[in-house]
């Protein structure tokens, strides 16, 4: 399964997206369509990696990059429920997450 | 789940050495004699490594990297790093392996812990 | 935080104080080096190197106080080595305490960790720190009057150590590596994913911060996902040399950009960092700071000297603007100004000389035991299936062996190398008691060294320090006369001990010499009578003399002073050579000097031995003591009841049969051999039944069986199963030459 992307109801106002597969440089031009999709909608993002079998740097760039661009545009996002896989990669790279 | 690393090497006494050496670190191990047989065996598996010999009969490590990268047919395992294995230093060869995106060469003979090493370098 | 392996300190820690000690050594060398020569700029250099690491690692293990005391030290140096601040004897006395001071704290904390100071010592720091400052103060006040002093930033004054001298001589107080990448955008596209590169750091250290960072990237939108955009500042704990750090990335020479900044590095490696990155100085030093590497005070220095360094090549919206990395290179060549070389020039050849020096690797000395028991086991074994190859016939296994053996024998010597350690660093080591104690005694007294290339096993290096002391001692306070009693002797009132090695027939040898007084042979007649170790009238040769000295309870010392006289004499200092199957001996000419010659073994653990067969038993010599080995005839052996002596080309030879000597009783062969030895420049011969050959064998310390053997020091199993004794030449050669030396004295005296 590349990757996939589903919207759940957040709490307090925040948009939640859950999202699934592999986050490597085989679905980097996928993810980062269903991110750029993400960014689109307006409002707060809180970002589930709990469903990332698979992560590499050029999958990890893409979420950096997402915060990055959302902070430009004033807005936040969190990644939460990480993997394993995830967690092991955001820790190594200082990234924070929740 | 443990990492699948595909040895090609003519030589069965360099793909003994290698399995033996990888294996020993928790990797599974799947042989090719030479780049057609290779690419037949790749089918679909997952393979997050190819150890290459460069000079083999049929088809060479070289054209086999280029398959690899550049043909649609294996877009599943283009990304996917090469330790190149030579006996020389064929600086062409090198050259145009480089070029295709192999970045490891090792000499023959190696040590293992060199081997293990350069695994170690490329997988996480 | 990062994950990964934790990074063992107490490993590390005990490197720190290894390496701590060998810096004070280095230390007291140069110190008493430029005693000699006040401008040796080498030892100068090597001084402040050696200070200047102690600070670094001390810091990096939390031991502020040694940190912030050779911290102090290292300020003082460097003046010194900036030519603000001359040395003299004064200052290189107060430098030698320093010295001891912090070997003191080192051994304190060795084990203990940091611990409260005992007042003692809390006083000796005060004490040297308010030394320390009075010269720097006096340095830098020299300096103001010359009107030279540097202009400092108003806004860091306050902040900079009182010490510090010249800012851009600043060293970071990050006690961690600075690891900076920057990748070429293509390689995702290879298959390389820097993860996996920067995880292997792990392996080899701790990650202590990661900062990510994205150049060139504009909007989410326009980004290439395959290409990478990222760089990362990374902070990295370990104890290793730089090229270790590089080779972690060695597959990506060719695609990144890689800058390591060691531990403690100077600020200005830091403004050459942040101008070369190619995101905007401001920003990449925020993220210095943040991660760590530098303190808000460092970065705000570092950006100043930035525009001091670079700020007038770069117009302002060149540094507003993010480099390209490709443009890097012609930003490193526009920098490029005479100042800024020399400076950088300077820090390259620190740097390359510490990493010369790093070429070597420490091993746990127990290891290396462990290693050497094995490989003796393994010659054992050898040696066994060559004999019984040999018994069996098989050429073709026979070759295998042969070749195996040959093996076995490399690995052996390899190994054994791996022990070898030249003397010289210890001989070093008496230069400073030598200094210390000549001034004691009010003598002038210079130690000259020679042959301290001479390799030695480390454990015996280790053994022979505490006699080598002893006999250093004594020269200085027996051997070596006043200045007024030399000069009235007609000698040059400045007396000189020299300490020489080299390698011997077998042995290598050492040697204690003074050009003092020699031995006084009437008083030591005098005391053998004393103490009934002779009898009244009795003549003795002089070497039978200089022997008493190793007597027991043995002293002709009128008065004890506080040097000797610590309940130590020669006859421990022999006891403790002996037990190192060695030997001693002196030589002295009353008014003209004394020679202390030790001689030792190569080695401790494994010897090449020469098989030698009488009757059923089978002895081995050390194959190093054998020179030669002739058929004997049955009349050369026999009719020499006064005495048994050969003519060997002209030279007696003493010799002894070692069938009667370990009474033999099987029949005796009808041919003999004679197997020549030699040990500390003394030959004897031994006759055997039958020669058999080179064998290579451990010495397996003496069972209880064979405890009462005294004519063997060790002994072996053979293939067969026999037990071989290991011969103790030396001590065979000694009891042959006194015995049969005995006879000879009768002989010639009945004559």
């Amino acid at each position: 399964m590349k990757i996939q992307a589903k919207q759940q109801k957040g709490d307090s106002g925040r948009t939640k997206y859950v999202l699934s597969g592999e986050a490597t440089i085989y679905s980097a031009v996928d993810l980062r369509q269903s991110l750029a999709d993400i960014l689109s909608s307006p409002g707060d993002i809180d970002l589930d990696l709990g469903g990332i079998e698979k992560i590499d740097t050029a999958g990890f760039q893409l979420f950096h990059l997402m915060g990055r661009e959302a902070g430009r545009l004033g807005r936040t996002i969190s990644f939460m429920n990480l993997s394993n896989e995830a967690k092991r990669l955001f820790d190594l790279y200082c990234e924070d997450h929740q | 789940m443990s990492k699948r690393i595909m040895v090609i090497d003519d030589a069965s006494a360099i793909r003994q050495v290698v399995k033996h050496v990888l294996s020993s670190q928790g990797y599974d191990l799947v042989e090719a004699v030479d780049g057609m047989d290779a690419l037949k065996k790749l089918d679909g598996q997952n393979i997050d490594l190819f150890v290459c010999d460069v000079n083999m009969p049929n088809m060479d490590g070289i054209t086999l990297l280029e398959k690899v990268k550049k043909d649609d047919q294996y877009a599943s395992y283009r990304f996917a790093p090469f330790i190149m294995l030579t006996t020389e230093a064929g600086t062409d060869m090198k050259a145009k392996g480089k070029e295709l995106g192999a970045k490891a060469w090792m000499v023959k003979p190696f040590q293992p812990e060199q081997l293990i090493d350069a695994v170690k370098k490329l997988l996480v | 935080m990062a994950t990964g392996d934790k990074f063992d300190l107490t490993e590390a820690m005990g490197i720190f104080f290894t390496e701590s000690r060998e810096m004070l050594e280095t230390f007291e060398g140069c110190l008493l080096n430029l005693e000699k020569d006040f401008t040796d700029e080498e030892s100068i250099h090597a001084l402040f190197r050696a200070a200047h690491t102690i600070k670094g690692s001390s810091g990096m293990f939390g031991f502020e106080e040694i940190e912030r005391f050779t911290h102090a030290v290292e300020n003082l140096l460097d003046l010194v080595r900036k030519k603000e601040l001359s040395l003299g004897s004064e200052l290189i006395s107060i430098l030698l305490d320093c010295h001891d001071y912090i070997s003191q704290i080192i051994n304190l904390f060795d084990g203990n960790g940091e611990v409260k100071l005992p007042d003692g010592l809390a006083l000796k720091r005060d004490m040297l720190m308010e030394e320390l400052k009075k010269y720097i103060e006096g340095a830098k006040a020299g300096q103001d009057a010359a009107g030279e002093a540097r202009p400092s930033p108003g806004a860091l004054e306050e902040e900079e150590s009182v010490m510090s001298a010249d800012p851009g001589d600043e060293f970071v107080a990050s006690p961690y590596w600075h690891i900076s990448l920057r990748f070429k955008q293509s390689i995702f596209v290879d298959g390389l994913d820097p993860q996996s590169f920067i995880s292997y750091l792990n392996e080899i250290g701790k990650i202590e911060q990661v900062m990510v960072l994205a150049h060139d990237v504009t909007a989410f939108g326009d980004i290439d996902p395959e290409l990478c955009y990222l760089g990362f500042e990374i902070v990295f704990n370990a104890q290793t040399a730089k090229e270790t750090i590089e080779n972690v990335f060695d597959f990506l020479s060719e695609d990144c950009e890689l800058r390591i900044l060691p531990p403690g590095s100077n600020i200005r490696e830091y403004v050459t960092l942040i101008n070369e990155l190619p995101e905007k100085p401001m920003h990449i030093g925020e993220i210095l700071r943040e991660i760590g590497s530098l303190t808000e005070t460092e970065l705000r220095r570092a950006l100043s000297l930035q525009e001091e360094m670079f700020g007038e090549k770069l117009s302002p919206d060149q540094y507003e603007s993010k480099k390209p990395i490709g443009e890097i290179m012609v930003q490193e060549k526009m920098v490029q100004r005479p100042v800024l070389d020399a400076a950088l020039e300077k820090q390259k050849d620190i740097k390359k000389n510490e990493e010369l020096k790093k070429k070597s690797i420490r091993v746990d000395a127990f290891k290396l035991d462990n290693l050497i028991n094995l490989i003796g086991e393994l010659v054992i074994t050898g040696a066994n299936v060559k004999q019984l190859a040999e018994g069996s016939g098989n050429s073709e296994l026979n070759e295998a062996v042969s070749t195996m053996s040959r093996l076995i024998e490399d690995v052996r010597d390899s190994t054994m190398n791996i022990r070898m350690v030249q003397i010289g660093e210890t001989f070093k080591r008496y230069e400073r008691i030598v200094r210390d104690l000549s001034k004691e005694r009010g003598k002038n007294i210079e130690l000259v060294i020679s042959g301290g290339e001479t390799e030695l096993d480390k454990t015996l290096i280790e053994k022979i320090s505490d006699p080598m002391m002893h006999l250093i001692r004594n020269a200085v306070d027996h051997g070596i006369g006043t200045q007024e009693e030399r000069t009235a002797q007609g000698k040059p009132a400045k007396g000189t001990i020299y300490l020489n090695s080299y390698n011997e027939t077998g042995s290598i040898v050492i040697e204690v010499s003074d050009d003092g007084n020699g031995l006084n042979k009437r008083k030591i007649y005098a005391k053998a009578l004393e103490q009934g170790l002779i009898a009244e009238g009795q003549t003795v040769t002089d070497e039978e003399l200089f022997r008493l000295i190793f007597a027991p309870g043995f002293s002709t010392a009128e008065k004890v002073t506080n040097i000797s006289g610590r309940g130590v004499g020669m006859d421990v200092v022999k006891k403790n050579i002996e037990s190192l199957r060695g030997q001693i001996e002196l030589e002295s000419v009353e008014g003209e000097g004394t020679t202390v010659r030790i001689h030792l073994p190569l080695t401790l653990a494994i010897i090449d031995g020469f098989m030698v067969q009488v009757g059923k038993s089978y002895y081995i010599l050390p194959l190093d003591m054998v020179v030669e080995c002739n058929e004997i005839t049955e009349q050369e052996i026999e009719g020499k009841d006064a005495g048994n002596f050969m003519n060997l080309r002209g030279e007696v030879l003493p010799f002894m049969s070692l069938r009667e000597f370990f009474n033999e009783e099987s029949e005796k062969a009808t041919r003999s051999n004679i197997v020549v030895t030699e040990y500390g420049r003394k030959k004897a011969g031994f006759v055997v039944d039958r020669p058999i050959g080179e064998f290579q064998t451990v010495i397996k310390p003496m069972g209880k069986i064979f405890k009462n053997l005294k004519w063997a020091s060790g002994a072996t199993i053979l293939g067969t199963g026999d037990v071989a004794m290991i011969l103790d030449v030396p001590m065979l050669i000694q009891y042959v030459q006194e015995t049969q030396g005995a006879k000879k004295a009768t002989v010639q005296e009945t004559v």
